[in-house]
């Protein structure tokens, strides 16, 4: 006769569809032991390490007695409950325990392994077959391994792994139902999984990213409220890393959906408004200063080239230390002195080049001026540096009017 | 690295080390100090030489994520890591039949945020006291 044990979600041993396990309070100590022999069941178990597991903080004087009288106990109440002794037995071999099991025992999570393990193998072959195989494995999964327990330390590593194991899972069965752009099938997968893992960013997001591609934006919406509300009441936080991906996805979704216009595109293509120059890579500066060069001519304001370069430093000190220095200075100085909209660039070790628009008469020299102020403000080394401004004219408008 | 050992006799031998190596993990808790899983921080220099296991692609990997999505028969997380837990200590004899080697296991997190797992090769060890254990089966049966 065959023996049914489930450990994922609800402990139970089931024969013939019905529960064996007697329910008395006095129990619970054996039963709890008996969950500790199936977790590590067929294995080798050294008497200190279930003390350490499960009664470190029992304050027996003997705990080495202690276990052998709780597995003695175990052991009758196996032999009342079972049909049969060999089903589930407890060994004591050398200074072992091993709790063995009998053919007749099919354990969920070996069972729900058993599916993982053939739906991979028919990937390849028949996806249909794979599809059948993970379903089974996921509705195994009933919740936490050994769930009635709240915290226990040695359960950690066991729940981490079948809980992990079943989002993969999940994520697998996601990537088929994807490919089949079967999204009906996706919702209808996490919106039971989120029955099982309520708490799982992966499955919500998951969730969210299917509606989105269904067009049920307001439900979306609305998840993605629930899902931050049970962040902030579970984590006290309103943000993270994942919400915010998910927030994005949402505006994204919006954001196409919605007519393009030029505040839109505006909006799409703009960065975030923040101040002094930008730096360029010198390939990019080079694009923009030939644009530059291309401009129409306007008489009231020009546009400047400066080369920033350091002078030769004295023998005495050290040539990388020195380019190190005027780096570090010379980055911090142009970010310092330049308008918002300005660009520059590190040409080479030595040379920063800038590009500046639309600068009224004399304006080079009072920026030359005060690239150079700054510069002496913040420099404690022997470093010196000389400033160029030339302006661009050298334009070449027939390209424009072609 | 040099393993010594003495013998029955009160001899020194000495064996060869280059599959020893460790691996070190630091551990994750929740806010309400709670532990959660593992981080691999740090493993030893010779460690791809012993498992042919690229560090790079583990280091900073969850041990969670190790032992779903690294099946390697030397570290043998899936065997170990019910075990790994904050304040334990333990030691197993691991055999490799793939590899015909034998290690000993030693799991150490005398602080709780880490845990460090040493493997030390034992199958020079053990094939030598197989040998003698033969040697002296086969002298009782000539003297019976």
């Amino acid at each position: 006769m065959k023996l049914y044990i489930t450990l994922l979600g609800d402990f139970d041993i089931k024969m013939n569809n019905k529960s064996i396990i007697p329910q008395s309070k006095k129990s619970s100590k054996l039963i709890r032991l008996l969950e500790y022999f199936l977790t590590f069941k067929n294995k080798e178990l050294i008497p200190e390490t279930i003390i350490e597991n499960l009664w470190m903080d029992s304050g027996s004087q003997d705990p080495m007695n202690m276990i052998r009288g709780q597995i003695f106990r175990l052991r009758q109440l196996l032999k009342e409950m079972l049909p049969d002794e060999e089903t589930l037995k407890i060994n004591f071999e050398d200074v072992y325990y091993i709790l063995e099991v009998s053919e007749d025992v099919i354990i969920d999570t070996d069972e729900m392994e058993d599916f993982i393990r053939a739906g991979d193998a028919q990937l390849e072959e028949d996806v249909e077959k794979s599809i059948l195989l993970y379903n089974s494995a996921i509705e195994i999964y009933k919740g936490t391994y050994l769930s009635k327990y709240d915290y226990e330390m040695w359960l950690v590593p066991i729940r981490s792994y079948y809980r992990k194991k079943y989002l993969k899972t999940i994520q697998k069965l996601v990537e088929i139902y994807k490919t089949k752009n079967n999204q009906d099938s996706i919702i209808e997968l996490i919106q039971s999984a989120i029955k099982v893992e309520p708490n799982e960013e992966l499955l919500r997001s998951i969730f969210i990213d299917s509606l989105l591609k269904q067009g049920d934006l307001q439900e979306a919406q609305d998840e993605f409220m629930d899902l931050k509300s049970d962040f902030e009441k579970r984590l006290g936080i309103s943000n993270s890393a994942s919400l915010r991906e998910i927030q994005m996805k949402i505006e994204s979704y919006l954001t196409e959906k919605s007519e393009v216009d030029t505040h839109i595109v505006e909006s799409k293509l703009g960065e975030q408004k923040r101040p002094g120059p930008v730096k360029f890579d010198s390939e990019y500066f080079r694009i923009i200063y030939n644009s530059y060069k291309r401009k129409r001519a306007d008489k009231e304001k020009k546009d400047f080239l400066g080369i920033v370069s350091l002078k030769d430093y004295e023998d005495d000190y050290n040539e990388e230390t020195y380019i190190k220095n005027f780096n570090n200075l010379i980055g911090k100085t142009i970010v310092s002195s330049l308008r918002r909209g300005d660009i520059y660039t590190f040409w080479n070790d030595t040379q920063v080049l800038v590009l500046i628009e639309g600068v009224k008469p004399s304006g080079e020299a009072t920026i030359q001026e005060r690239i150079q102020r700054r510069f002496d403000m913040i420099n404690k080394y022997p470093v010196k540096i000389d400033i160029k401004f030339m302006p661009i004219e050298d334009r070449d408008d027939s390209d424009i009017f072609k | 690295m040099t393993q010594i050992y003495l013998n029955k006799g009160g001899e020194i031998m000495e064996y060869p080390s280059k599959n020893d190596f460790f691996i070190k993990f630091k551990a994750l808790f929740s806010e309400k100090e709670r532990f959660m899983d593992y981080v691999l921080v740090e493993t030893s220099k010779n460690f791809k030489t012993a498992t042919r296991v690229s560090p790079d692609k583990l280091l900073g990997m969850k041990l969670t994520d190790i032992v779903l999505e690294i099946d390697e028969p030397i570290l043998a997380l899936k065997e170990f890591h019910y075990h790994m837990l904050p304040k334990t200590r333990r030691k197993f004899d691991h055999y490799i039949k793939e590899e015909n080697r034998q290690y000993a296991v030693s799991m150490f997190s005398d602080e709780k945020d880490y845990l460090l797992m040493v493997y030390t090769d034992i199958s020079n060890i053990k094939n030598a006291i197989n040998h003698n254990d033969e040697e002296e089966e086969e002298l009782l049966k000539q003297t019976v």
